[in-house]
Parts: structure tokens; C-alpha cells; sequence
């Protein structure tokens, strides 16, 4: 069941949060839980019910692991054991779902080898709950969090709100909201607020991420050879339709959660206003790259035990030793397979890795660029990796990137609709200077002019509901 | 701005406009274009209607044929043998819809010809002049061996037969009697076919906003300000129905009144001339003669009627006229100018780009191939 879906907007979400308030109003706080428990598996079984099982077996396994390591006596050999175990049950779990084919795809072409491709369909939100199921085990073992109730630990993986696409929560963040009495109990200014950014993230992404991604297809799938005017056209499509499908779902989601009186944290800060690709990863993906930060880049980059106890953590940026050189590599890269089993997909990250380590150093040098050069070089670093992200194939990529330097002809967009390239200028502005739904919501009053402008929102986010697209992330 | 209300009452009003929303969704397409868009099965209604969203400007019609003799279609063809050869566009595929939608049934009927008719479709050919070289080098057309072959194409896209045109390509005959084979859909469209994109069949549609757009926008605007189509007033009842004084015809058709590099004006159609001669130099080799028709287009026709005549009428037949010709011409333009002038409704379908049969049997019945 997508967000952007009839049967999720008029059916689904009224129902739960109806029989939820209507538990927790008769002091049913727990039969109210079992009810968002069981709604949320539905939620992601109705993609498919084979999948249930899988999520059912990972929370087990985790929920299990974590009780162990609640008991276990601090620093402990049993106690890293037991983390060990639950961080290598998770990766392999993830990777043997997402990654078994692409390693056995060499091995397989061998002549002599007799083995096939696995058939295995990629669970639905496996590198989401996985994840965020680290994260508790790792904060756990620092005991910054722990949970001995199953229904509460079942609730926070499966809410079904964060559940598919993030944002990426931590145990910490959410439990201790479902524990507060004014949660449990309806609250009409976060349902006003949900409302209010459920319908932004339903419009960015039916009227402006699916409109900009017509024309990234096109360019990408359906057009051989692509000038430098078209080559442009398609690479800024791809880029603002990724930003609007991904912050549109975000948005849907923390819109859904409010609802339900739970803050998920932000995902997305305006992105594209980034002067640097430091900043970039600040703003994009806020829960992903903090978790990449908290779990992988510090450990890999800090020496001392105390640090890695997270005690006086030095600020990442103060080290440009090997360590940290290595670590941002390795986040980077990881981060892009993270994405998918594809080249495409770890070159992209390499490319990250490498601009944030070209950032370190030019920082040092304390030369800063004037700010709109540093804009400028940054939304266009950005936007020229994102091809990578989207093209099928290095040979696609390539098709693109010959386009945008003009190897195939410094032509007009001649292959898109005048209104595509009014569009994505008329976008592109609109990103840079309006505010993003976080501030949206910040100004957010009842008053007549919200409730007009949330009246011409819902009006065309409805009547574009008709075609529903699959969320792009939902592919991760 | 300070709060007017409560948050109690904005989402109480949130939700009233989301009931709003879905209760107008509902309506509009109930009532309105859901029988517009997505018609009952054996149903046409013409693009125009549809693209402009005039549901009160359509001719529901049914594809209907009664006459004595019908054409042949490429599938049913099995060695018969041909006397005319008709290739062209989507007039030539029926694409008007209605009674005897098919143009080739009045030349069988009328004159007792057999007829096929070919959609042609060749990749490698950059116009249809080039695709009937195709066919004649290929070695195609000694195998159908007609007397005539009719080609047609409608006035808003013959400017492709102005272009550079190469006479002497042909294909493998294994790859073209593939190519043919494969050939079920009509040939290449009058126009973008993008411009008749529409929605889906599900009441949450953004035709709903379209409609209400569009009925707005008429007011004010030919075009709804947006709009591919553009509704014009007759001086006189042309076509059936309550608005028989209404013109719809496609923007397409004003390009070459208003884009200079597709103007027909005297030099480009001279060009066409000369590329039609030719071709019929070619096909005059293997003994088969060629006649071209070229379909004027509804503005220019309807033109002398408008009340408020905002382009020029294209002279595309007049500079064609006087050209010296190795090939036969139906004057279209002539025939059908003159059926007007008697008053005949629905000589071209009220909704559509396209002609009504009507207009084929009047060509056919002044036009006749020498036996």
C-alpha cells in the first residue's frame, strides 16, 4: 500500500487512527499498541504477505539480542559477542536479500560454473529496518537504550508510518513518545499539522516529482543520444524528481506519524541550498547519514577507546589523518551500495567520498569561494552524480554525461516540451528560495490563508491521484 | 496572521475540503467526462471534444458500413487483384470514425474498384514519399501490381514531402515483408500524439480540473489560454447538434500560419510538386500511376464561415493548382468547398479533425479513376 494511494489516504489511515484514539480514549493503552501493531504489519504485508515472516524473524532475532545484552555485565566479552552477532545477523540478512546475486553474478559467468542466479524478491524496507535495528543494538550495548517489552520493540520497527522508507528513528527518539499520556490521547493541533504536511508530501510527489520523472525517463530509457540542451533537461529532472519523490514520502511520513501525536525527525532541510557537499549530507537524508556518522564513521575514524565509547568525540572536522581519509571512503562507498548492488551505485559513492575529502582539505586552507561559486559547484557536483544514480548502466550514465558536456552537440532541449524547461528552472528557484515543509510547518497557523492554501493543495493532489507511481526509494 | 480559529476547526475544515474535493472528483466525472473520455464500447467521440474537454460539442458515433463494396485491408490481402493502392495517414486508416469511415469503400463502391489499403510504416523512410519509393525499389509493388496508387496525407503535416526526399532507398524483401506483416496499427498520425494523451478511467482524475479549467477558460480564451484546441463561431449551422455554429479545430493547423519555416507558401509548395513528380516518374516506370489528395485542413476550409477570421486561409491549393503535374490531383480543397456552400452539415465531424463520410463521397463522386 503506497501513501500516495486511495486506499491509504480514505481508508487505511482514517481506520487505524480511528480505532487507536478510540482504544487509548477507554484506557485500552495496549490494545491500542496491538491494534497499530497489527495495522502496520497489514500495512507492509499487502505487498506481500511472504514478507512478514522475514520482517516477524528479524525483530525476533534482534528483540532477543538485545534483551541478552540488557543482562549482560558492561564491557563484557559476552556482551560484544552478543553485539557482533546481532550486527552480522542483520548484514547478512540484508545481504544475502540484496547482495547475494550481484557477487554471484561473476562467479556464475565463469565457464566452468554450473550454479544460478537466486530468485530471491528484495523484502520490502529491508535496508530500512535493518538499520534502525543496529542502531538499537548498538545503542543498547552503550546503554543508551534498551527495551524488554516485545510489543513496544515490535512497535517501534514496524510503525508502520516509518516503517517502509524512513526515516531512520532510533529506539530513543520514539519509544519514549508512545510512553507519554498526551501521545496517547487524539491532539488536534498535531492532527492539523499532520494534515497540513501529509498533503504537501502527497503533492510534491503526484504533481511535481511525477511530472519532472516523465521527463527523466525520457531521457534516460527512451533516447538514444541526447544533445547538451536535452542532456541538461534530463539531468535536472532526475535530480528534482528524486528530491520531491523522496521528500514528498518523508514528508507523508512524518505527516502520518504527527497524527498519531510522534515526531519523526527530519529527513530533508532543503538540500539543494547546500554551499558545500559537507553541508549537502547535513541537509539530504539527515536519519541515513546520521546513522552512517554514529555507527560507521566513528568508529572507523577514532582512535581512542574513550572515543569510541562516544566520550569527547573529536569533531570530524579537526581529523584529516589517514583514519578519518579512510573512514569518509569507506562511509561513502558504502553509503552508495547501501542504495543498490551495482557499479553505478559504488561509483556514485566514491565520488561523495572523494568530494567531501576535497572539501576537508580545501577548509584547511581557509580560502573559502565566494558563495555563489560555491553553490554553484556544489548543486552541479550533485547533479552530475545523481546520473549515476539513476542510469541502469555505466554505458546509460555515459549516454548522459557525453549529452551534458556536448560530445553529441551543443543542440536545444528539442526533445522535451517548451513547459519542461520553464518548469525546471521554475522548480529549481522555487527550491532555492521558498521554505521547505519543516519551516512551512514552524509558520504553520489556523487562520484563513493556511487553510486556502491547504485547500488548492489537497484540490490538485487528489485530482492527480488517479496514476499512481511507485516512491522511488521504496527500490532501496 | 493570527489564528482565526482553533485547531479543532482547521481540521474540521481540512476535512469538509477533502469531502469537497472528492464529492466535485466524483460528480465531474460521473456526470461529465467519464462518458466524454471514456466512452461505451463501439463508441467514438473525435479528439477535439476530447482534448477540450467540450463535452456538449461532441458527435457520439458508431463505426458503421453499409456500403455495396468494401475495401481490402493488408491482412485480408491474399494475390487479388488491385486496382487502386491507397496509402496515406490516419484519413486513409478511418481514423474519423462513423458510418463508412473508410474513404477506399466509396472509391469500391461507387466506381467498382478493388482497393487496399497499406499502413505503411517504414522506419528508414523520412516521409511517405520516400516509403512508396521503398515499396516500388523493394520490388513491392510488382507483386500487388495496382494501376493507381492513391496517396493522401492531410494539408498540417505535408510539409515533410517539401524536404530533401530520396527516391532511390529500398530495403531487403525479407525485411520489408516483415515490417508489413507486423503493420496492424494505423500509419504515423496527423498529429503529436501526445497532444491527445488522456486520462485514465478512474474519478480521481485530473480532467476534472481540465473541465472546469477549460469551461471557464472558453470564455475568455479561443484556446482556454492553454488549450491544443481552439473554438471558433460560425456565421451559420454547419454541423448537428446545439452548438452546429461552433469551429473546433487543433492548433497544429496554424503552425504553418504562423511559424515561417513551416509556411506553404509558393516556394515549398513547389518543392512538393517536384517531389510528387517525381515519384510519379518512378511509379510511371512499372506502369502504375499516381494521384495524390491531400486533405485540406478544417480551419482553412471552414475559414469563409468564421465570424471572426483571426488567420489567413492557407494557399497551399492555389500555389498546388497551376504547378504542372506528371501526377493526377484531387482537388479536395475544390470539392469540398463547394459542398459547403450548399449548406451541408457534418462534412467534417463536429469533434474531430478529421472528415465524416460525407466529404469521401463527395470526392469519390466527382472524382473518378480513368478505367
Amino acid at each position: 500500500m503506497l501513501f500516495n494511494s486511495s486506499a491509504y489516504i480514505f481508508f487505511f489511515l482514517p481506520a487505524v487512527l480511528l480505532v487507536y484514539f478510540f482504544f487509548n480514549q477507554r484506557h485500552l493503552v495496549k490494545l491500542g499498541k496491538y491494534w497499530l501493531l497489527t495495522a502496520s504489519l497489514f500495512f507492509y504485508g499487502f505487498w506481500n504477505p511472504f514478507y512478514v515472516p522475514l520482517l516477524a524473524g528479524s525483530i525476533g532475532v534482534n528483540f532477543t539480542c538485545g534483551i541478552l545484552l540488557g543482562r549482560s555485565a558492561q564491557r563484557s566479552r559476552i556482551r560484544r559477542t552478543l553485539l557482533c552477532i546481532g550486527i552480522v545477523f542483520n548484514i547478512l540478512f540484508l545481504g544475502y536479500f540484496k547482495y547475494a546475486n550481484f557477487f554471484l553474478t561473476p562467479i556464475i559467468a565463469h565457464p566452468v560454473s554450473s550454479y544460478d542466479l537466486l530468485h530471491l524478491a528484495l523484502p520490502l524496507a529491508i535496508s530500512f529496518f535493518t538499520l534502525q535495528q543496529i542502531a538499537y543494538l548498538v545503542d543498547g550495548y552503550y546503554q543508551q537504550t534498551c527495551e524488554s517489552n516485545f510489543l513496544n520493540y515490535s512497535l517501534f520497527v514496524t510503525f508502520f508510518p516509518q516503517l517502509i522508507a524512513g526515516p531512520i528513528v532510533r529506539h530513543g527518539e520514539m519509544m519514549p513518545q508512545f510512553a507519554r499520556l498526551k501521545t496517547v490521547l487524539p491532539n488536534y493541533r498535531n492532527l492539523a499539522l499532520g494534515l497540513l504536511i501529509f498533503f504537501i508530501g502527497l503533492f510534491k510527489k503526484v504533481v511535481v516529482a511525477d511530472t519532472f520523472g516523465v521527463w527523466a525517463t525520457q531521457g534516460f530509457d527512451q533516447m538514444t543520444v541526447l544533445n547538451f540542451g536535452n542532456a541538461w533537461v534530463t539531468s535536472l529532472s532526475y535530480s528534482l524528481q528524486l528530491y520531491f519523490d523522496f521528500s514528498g514520502y518523508t514528508d507523508m511520513a512524518i505527516g502520518s506519524a504527527c497524527m498519531f501525536n510522534i515526531n519523526l525527525p527530519q529527513n530533508f532541510n532543503s538540500p539543494y541550498k547546500a554551499f558545500n557537499i559537507q553541508e549537502f549530507w547535513r541537509r539530504w537524508h539527515i536519519t541515513l547519514s546520521r546513522w552512517l556518522y554514529d555507527y560507521l564513521y566513528v568508529p572507523l575514524s577514532c582512535r581512542s577507546e574513550s572515543a569510541k565509547l562516544r566520550e569527547n568525540i573529536p569533531h570530524p572536522n579537526q581529523r584529516t589523518n589517514y583514519r578519518a581519509v579512510q573512514a569518509v571512503v569507506v562511509v561513502f562507498v558504502l553509503y552508495g551500495v547501501w542504495h543498490g548492488a551495482g557499479w553505478t551505485f559504488m561509483i556514485w559513492g566514491m565520488l561523495h567520498g572523494v568530494a567531501s575529502m576535497v572539501h576537508r582539505f580545501w577548509q584547511k586552507r581557509r580560502t573559502p569561494l565566494p558563495r555563489w561559486s560555491a553553490w554553484l559547484l556544489t548543486f552541479g557536483f550533485v547533479n552530475t552524480a545523481w546520473v549515476l544514480f539513476r542510469a541502469l548502466s555505466l554505458d546509460d550514465a555515459l549516454k548522459v554525461y557525453r549529452g551534458m558536456i556536448g560530445v553529441s552537440g551543443f543542440g536545444m532541449p528539442d526533445a522535451f516540451p517548451p513547459i519542461a524547461v520553464t518548469l525546471v528552472f521554475s522548480v529549481l528557484l522555487i527550491v532555492l528560495f521558498a521554505p521547505n515543509s519543516t519551516e512551512l510547518k514552524e509558520r504553520f497557523r489556523p487562520n484563513l490563508v493556511w487553510t486556502l492554501f491547504i485547500a488548492a493543495v489537497i484540490t490538485v493532489s487528489l485530482a492527480n491521484l488517479s496514476h499512481v507511481t511507485e516512491f522511488l526509494y521504496l527500490r532501496f | 496572521m493570527k489564528c482565526l480559529f482553533s485547531y479543532q476547526r482547521f481540521c474540521l475544515l481540512t476535512l469538509l475540503i477533502i469531502g469537497g474535493a472528492l464529492l466535485f472528483n466524483l460528480l465531474v466525472w460521473q456526470l461529465l467526462n467519464r462518458q466524454l473520455l471514456t466512452p461505451d464500447e463501439g463508441v467514438y467521440i473525435g479528439e477535439l471534444a476530447q482534448t477540450g474537454y467540450l463535452y456538449d460539442h461532441t458527435a457520439p458515433r458508431r463505426n458503421t458500413i453499409d456500403l455495396p463494396r468494401k475495401h481490402l485491408r493488408y491482412a485480408e490481402y491474399a494475390g487479388q487483384k488491385i486496382d487502386v493502392l491507397t496509402i496515406g495517414d490516419s484519413f486513409s486508416q478511418g481514423g474519423g470514425n462513423g458510418p463508412n469511415r473508410f474513404y477506399q469503400d466509396y472509391i469500391a463502391s461507387l466506381q467498382n474498384l478493388a482497393v487496399l489499403n497499406l499502413p505503411v510504416k517504414i522506419d528508414s523512410a523520412n516521409n511517405l514519399l520516400e516509403s512508396v519509393a521503398i515499396l516500388v525499389n523493394s520490388g513491392f509493388m510488382e507483386r500487388i501490381d495496382p494501376r493507381y496508387i492513391l496517396l493522401q496525407r492531410s494539408e498540417q503535416n505535408i510539409y515533410e514531402f517539401a524536404e530533401t526526399t530520396d527516391l532511390g532507398k529500398s530495403l531487403p524483401p525479407e525485411q520489408l515483408d516483415s515490417m508489413l506483416a507486423n503493420t496492424n496499427a494505423p500509419a504515423d498520425s496527423d498529429t503529436d500524439p501526445g497532444i491527445f494523451n488522456l486520462p485514465g478511467n478512474h474519478f480521481l482524475n485530473p480532467a476534472n480540473l481540465k473541465w472546469l479549467w477549460y469551461k471557464i477558460g472558453y470564455f475568455f480564451s479561443r484556446n482556454a489560454f492553454i488549450s491544443h484546441v481552439y473554438l471558433e463561431e460560425l456565421d451559420r449551422s454547419l454541423f448537428s447538434g446545439a452548438h452546429g455554429d461552433a469551429l473546433l479545430f487543433l492548433d497544429k493547423a496554424l503552425d504553418k500560419h504562423r511559424d515561417k519555416q513551416k509556411a506553404l507558401d509558393e516556394r515549398a509548395v513547389r518543392r512538393i510538386n517536384e517531389n510528387l513528380n517525381r515519384l510519379a516518374s518512378l511509379l510511371a516506370e512499372t506502369n502504375i500511376r499516381l494521384v495524390f489528395m491531400p486533405v485540406p485542413d478544417k480551419y482553412s476550409l471552414y475559414r469563409p464561415y468564421l465570424r471572426e477570421k483571426h488567420y489567413s486561409r492557407s494557399a497551399f491549393f492555389e500555389h498546388l493548382r497551376w504547378q504542372p503535374k506528371v501526377y493526377q490531383l484531387i482537388d479536395t480543397d475544390a470539392i469540398l468547398a463547394k459542398e459547403l456552400k450548399t449548406g451541408v452539415k457534418d462534412l467534417y465531424w463536429i469533434d474531430d479533425t478529421h472528415w465524416s463520410w460525407k466529404a469521401s463521397r463527395a470526392i469519390f463522386e466527382q472524382f473518378r479513376f480513368e478505367k
